[in-house]
């Protein structure tokens, strides 16, 4: 009971701060590019939402059931999967109970993959040319990402012999020595690779720009054009609970060396806190490294797009590969 | 009682009452002839159809109620039609004997259901589906073939020797090759509009030709692979036939036999060209049988070759692994440049077929060796593979159900650019359709999920299980599970764009609005073609929300096969929801419900939210388009734009057979220009006059591929140069001059005076 009243206690407060890693992404991209900034900048996202979320949708007779459904399940699709992530609580806590909230990263990857598949039904439903552009592009991008998290996430998984979220957290835990943790396929090639699905699933800038105003270069965004209102506000908000959620994973699966409970052997109340600064610094870095790299980027064309994908598919192939020789 | 319901009995009037069905429509003429159209109302069937119809289901029904009594009596009744005259009472079961044998075990009677339930469901389908227009000169035809197809595919899984397996094959191609006639049938109607394209025309004329050749390529194979399982035994019976533990030549070459001649028939690839061909030409009311479960008969006999018949080795498992995973990647592909839904559909189920012989090939891996871990790999892989199968049959067979509804709605034609909007005009039918799709993509809550969970689940298990003893298994399985995983993603891509460009946005020509008008139906479909597409429906719903009711079914399934240990499952079956096949390396529970708990409580929460606080949606006029007019015939996505992004990344063997074809019609157009100078010239441009036709590719919006079918064209080069090769060598052996054949003579003398001084040498 503690441990389900924990997961979904955490889930919430992913799902609530989500727009706010949002705006903290976006203030470290304007501080970067030396633009203005002030503290609002990362309260915008609240604003936006709040403010899409009271005005009426506006839907035309062209569009059909799909498009009027989509908005509310893929928010809720994202927001399920908020709740699925390895839990940080209950992992120190009950570090050696062996039953805990199943999760699995296959559940988690055909999630994913359900809600961008309603995404681009909604984008043929509303019968313009840009829902078509967006969504066959975001399919085909879909069809990248799902292999190269599959990929990695096998590699992870054969690294620790299981498929669940929740299990792996807990080896690192269980690992005293951490002596598996420092080998290069957890040090480097899996944080890398994922760090580049991250960049596709939500949509960052070499594959797609979320502050861009020009339709043909969109990926999934064109889709979202005939949008308004509250079906607005909700897929938004989806898209950062993604974001939050795929950067919550790279930081508590992918880079375990940081989180604390496995140095220090703290029990109770205090391992949580200190796991709780770990993974807000580790969140807050992941989300300054994400705007560097969106600095330094320019945003690709789209037929080089499939690049960086292959790039982490090697990457998680060599992990593998050492894991085994 | 007993004696009454006995299984010999039924069996009997199960399969009276199919051949009476297959009989009556024929032989009792309709009194409407075909070319009297004006007589005929706009939907009718004629009573002997409704007759053949009736005993169909009748025969169907039998069929089930054998299937569900032998289950909970758990027997495995035999039944001998010995041609007792035949048998010399001295020298008992020899050879040759001709007898039919039948028998029901778990294994059959598994897929007994399956085709029974089809049967039934595809019979009160048909009572409705067959009214139209363009059924209805067929109905009597349609029906008898049908009967009959039933009835073959049922004794074909029910057959318990060599001789009677090959004889209802035999009869199912027949049946089969009879209903891939319909559309050949229609398009050269007298009164038929001239609509209909060439290449259309040519499609439907070669589609039973290609069936039978084909089917015949992989009877032929069979045959050899039953000879020589018989020699092995000394008897035609399946009883006599299980494997003996042996690695031996000849158990290669059997499995070898029996993997071509199944995979030709399963439309594994390089063969799966036929089945994009043949099955669309079909009615597509029958559809759900024929593709839906009836093509999964060379699946059957490949677990009982495979598992039963031979006793498993490692690598047959690699081949066959990497051989299904290739067909599934390379059918999804062309499933996904299909410009047709009921290509696309038949290209999807090869795919399928592919996931499912996958499953085949993990479990052939681990099955020889001994360690409990393995075998729980085995298990898994086979119960994937199992559940996938009927996962498959159910989904397709809605998304065929689906198919034969909107056929009918518009009037045949089904190509995507005469489609769209469907969801709007036909809420019931487009929703299946869509819950079809959803199933298919594997998303859950439907059934696609938890095969394809199943089916990662076993590759990870067997990498784990692998990985520090076998580096090349461990390659192919990572391998195989990288491409696996590609046609999953494929499968939703293939999905979206067809669910999303028949059913979603706006018609995309003003045909499917003048077909709306003029149609058959009020409204949707009746009640006939919808109670089957529902019932699937809450099938596919079933099947992914409790697994755990359904996989104590499948589990006697795998106590069939002696080399399988099915207790471990048995025994470790805990809970409603949780499969746990716990060893060491394999700790497997299925974790969905909590998520969709979640799911659901934040779709609830949200939709409540918009229902008591967020204000009505306002409804706009038109979408935006740039600036200029709206036409929604010209702006939305095409099928060829939707696929671009994948075609123009993969299509690379088409463009190198288009290149090489570019090359052949250059040449000939070089020497049809100016004329031979000598003899070898003549030949060249001879031979560039018998290009292969098909590799012509014309980008007409009536081809059904937007990409060259590089398979079929592939066996069409290897076919004519065969036949280059075999002139050539014929004018070398026979060129008219005696000289040379009284040398044939002489040499053959010598070779038989050879061979009896050998002979004379041996005694």
């Amino acid at each position: 009971m503690l441990i389900l009243l924990a997961q979904v206690l955490q889930g919430l407060i992913i799902i609530i701060l989500s727009p706010g890693l949002f705006g903290l992404t976006n203030w470290f991209k304007a501080s970067r590019q030396g633009r203005y900034r002030s503290l609002s900048t990362v309260w915008q996202p609240y604003r936006n939402l709040g403010k899409l979320l009271r005005l009426p949708p506006i839907r035309s007779q062209q569009s059909g059931h799909v498009f009027a459904t989509a908005p509310v399940l893929v928010f809720s699709l994202y927001a399920g999967t908020a709740f699925m992530i390895p839990s940080l609580l209950p992992a120190t806590l009950f570090s050696d109970s062996a039953s805990v909230f199943p999760t699995d990263w296959i559940t988690l990857v055909y999630l994913f993959g359900m809600a961008r598949f309603i995404m681009a039904l909604a984008g043929l439903d509303n019968a313009t040319a840009f829902g078509g552009l967006g969504s066959s592009r975001d399919m085909f991008f879909n069809f990248l990402t799902e292999v190269g998290l599959v990929l990695t996430f096998t590699a992870l998984g054969m690294r620790w012999e299981n498929t669940s979220l929740t299990t792996i957290v807990q080896s690192y835990f269980k690992d005293q020595n951490s002596v598996l943790l420092f080998s290069p396929d957890m040090f480097l090639l899996l944080p890398l690779s994922f760090a580049i699905l991250v960049i596709y699933e939500a949509g960052r800038i070499p594959i797609e720009n979320p502050d861009t105003h020009l339709e043909l270069t969109m990926g999934i965004e064109a889709g979202l054009l005939e949008y308004a209102g509250r079906d607005l506000a909700l897929i938004k908000a989806g898209e950062m609970i993604k974001l939050t959620v795929m950067v919550a994973l790279l930081s508590h699966l992918f880079l375990p060396i940081l989180n604390f409970g496995d140095w220090i052997k703290w029990t109770g109340l205090l391992a949580v806190i200190a796991a709780l600064i770990a993974f807000s610094f580790k969140i807050i870095f992941l989300a300054y490294l994400l705007a560097w790299w969106e600095w330094r980027q320019p945003k690709r064309r789209l037929r080089k797009a499939d690049l960086l994908a292959l790039v982490s598919i090697v990457l998680s192939l060599v992990a593998i590969l050492y894991n085994v020789v | 009682m007993s004696s009454m319901f006995s299984f010999e009995i039924l069996t009997i009037s199960m399969v009276a009452v199919f051949f009476l069905g297959w009989l009556l429509p024929i032989i009792w003429k309709s009194k409407l002839s075909i070319n009297s159209d004006e007589q005929k109302p706009t939907k009718w069937l004629s009573p002997q159809a409704k007759i053949g119809l009736i005993l169909a289901s009748l025969g169907s029904g039998v069929a089930i109620f054998l299937a569900v009594d032998t289950m909970l009596k758990n027997q495995s009744p035999f039944l001998r039609l010995g041609f007792a005259s035949l048998q010399l009472p001295d020298q008992g079961d020899r050879f040759f004997d001709v007898k039919l044998t039948l028998q029901l075990d778990s294994l059959a009677r598994f897929f007994v259901l399956l085709i029974a339930g089809f049967s039934l469901l595809v019979a009160i389908y048909s009572w409705e589906a067959l009214r139209v227009k363009h059924y209805q000169p067929y109905q009597q035809r349609i029906v008898s073939a049908f009967n009959l197809f039933v009835i073959a595919t049922l004794l074909s899984v029910m057959a318990a020797d060599g001789f009677t397996l090959l004889l209802s094959l035999e009869i199912m191609t027949l049946a089969f090759a009879y209903l891939a006639l319909y559309k050949h049938n229609l398009y050269e109607e007298p009164n038929q509009n001239t609509t209909i394209s060439n290449e259309k025309r040519k499609d439907a004329r070669l589609a039973p030709q290609v069936y039978l050749m084909i089917s015949h390529t992989s009877t032929v194979l069979l045959l050899a692979t039953v000879l020589l399982l018989g020699l092995r035994s000394g008897s035609l019976e399946f009883s006599a036939w299980a494997g003996k533990p042996e690695e031996s030549v000849l158990e290669s070459i059997i499995f070898f036999l029996a993997l071509a001649a199944l995979g030709i028939r399963a439309g594994l690839v390089p063969f799966h060209f036929w089945v994009s061909l043949v099955h669309p030409n079909s009615p597509t009311t029958t559809h759900a049988l024929s593709l839906g479960i009836a093509i999964k008969v060379a699946v059957y006999l490949m677990f009982r070759f495979f598992f039963q018949f031979l006793v498993p080795q490692s690598w047959w498992g690699g081949i066959v692994l990497l051989v299904a995973v290739g067909s599934a990647l390379v059918t999804v592909w062309y499933a996904i440049s299909s410009h047709d839904l009921k290509t696309a559909l038949a290209y999807h189920s090869i795919e399928n077929i592919g996931i499912i012989v996958t499953g085949l090939g993990v479990a052939l891996i681990f099955a020889p060796s001994g360690g409990i871990a393995a075998q729980c790999v085995t298990l898994l892989a086979l119960l994937a593979s199992l559940y996938h199968l009927m996962n498959h049959a159910t989904f397709k067979g809605l998304l065929y159900l689906a198919t034969g509804a909107i056929d009918n709605l518009t009037h045949q034609r089904v190509e995507f650019h005469y489609l769209g909007g469907l969801l709007k005009l036909y809420p019931f039918t487009g929703g299946m359709f869509l819950v079809g799709a959803f199933a298919i993509s594997g998303f859950p809550p439907l059934n696609g999920f938890i095969s394809e969970w199943l089916m990662v689940q076993a590759m990870l298990s067997g990498a784990n299980v692998i990985k520090f003893e076998n580096d090349l298994i461990l390659f192919m399985l990572v391998c195989g599970l990288i491409l696996l995983v590609a046609s999953f993603a494929l499968t939703a891509f293939c999905f979206y764009k067809i669910a999303g460009l028949s059913l979603l946005g706006q018609p995309r020509t003003s045909e499917v609005k003048r077909n709306v008008e003029q149609s058959w139906y009020s409204e949707d479909v009746g009640w006939a073609m919808k109670a089957p597409m529902a019932f699937m429906a809450g099938l596919c719903m079933f099947l992914g929300l409790f697994p755990g009711l359904t996989i104590p079914f499948l589990v006697p399934v795998l106590g069939c096969f002696p080399s399988i240990d099915s207790t471990l499952v048995t025994t470790r079956l805990s809970d409603n929801f949780v499969i746990q096949l716990i060893s060491s390396e394999t700790i497997i529970n299925l974790p969905i419900y909590p998520v969709l708990a979640f799911i659901g409580a934040s779709l609830i929460i949200t939709l409540a939210w918009g229902a008591l606080r967020g204000r009505k949606p306002l409804q706009s006029r038109v979408p935006w388009s740039c600036g200029s007019d709206y036409q929604a015939e010209t702006t939305q996505y095409t099928s060829s734009a939707v696929s671009f992004l994948l075609r123009d990344h993969l299509d690379l063997a088409g463009r190198l057979l288009q290149r090489y074809h570019r090359y052949l019609v250059v040449e000939r157009e070089r020497f049809q220009s100016q004329p031979a100078q000598d003899a070898q010239d003549a030949q060249i441009a001879k031979d560039a006059d018998r290009l292969p036709a098909i590799l012509s590719l014309s980008h007409s919006p009536d081809n059904i591929q937007e990409v060259l079918e590089v398979f079929r064209a592939g066996l069409n080069v290897v076919i004519h140069s065969l036949l280059r090769f075999s002139t050539w060598l014929g004018e070398k052996i026979q060129n008219k001059d005696i000289r040379r054949y009284l040398a044939y003579i002489w040499w053959i003398n010598i070779l038989i005076l050879f061979l009896f001084a050998i002979m004379l040498i041996d005694i």
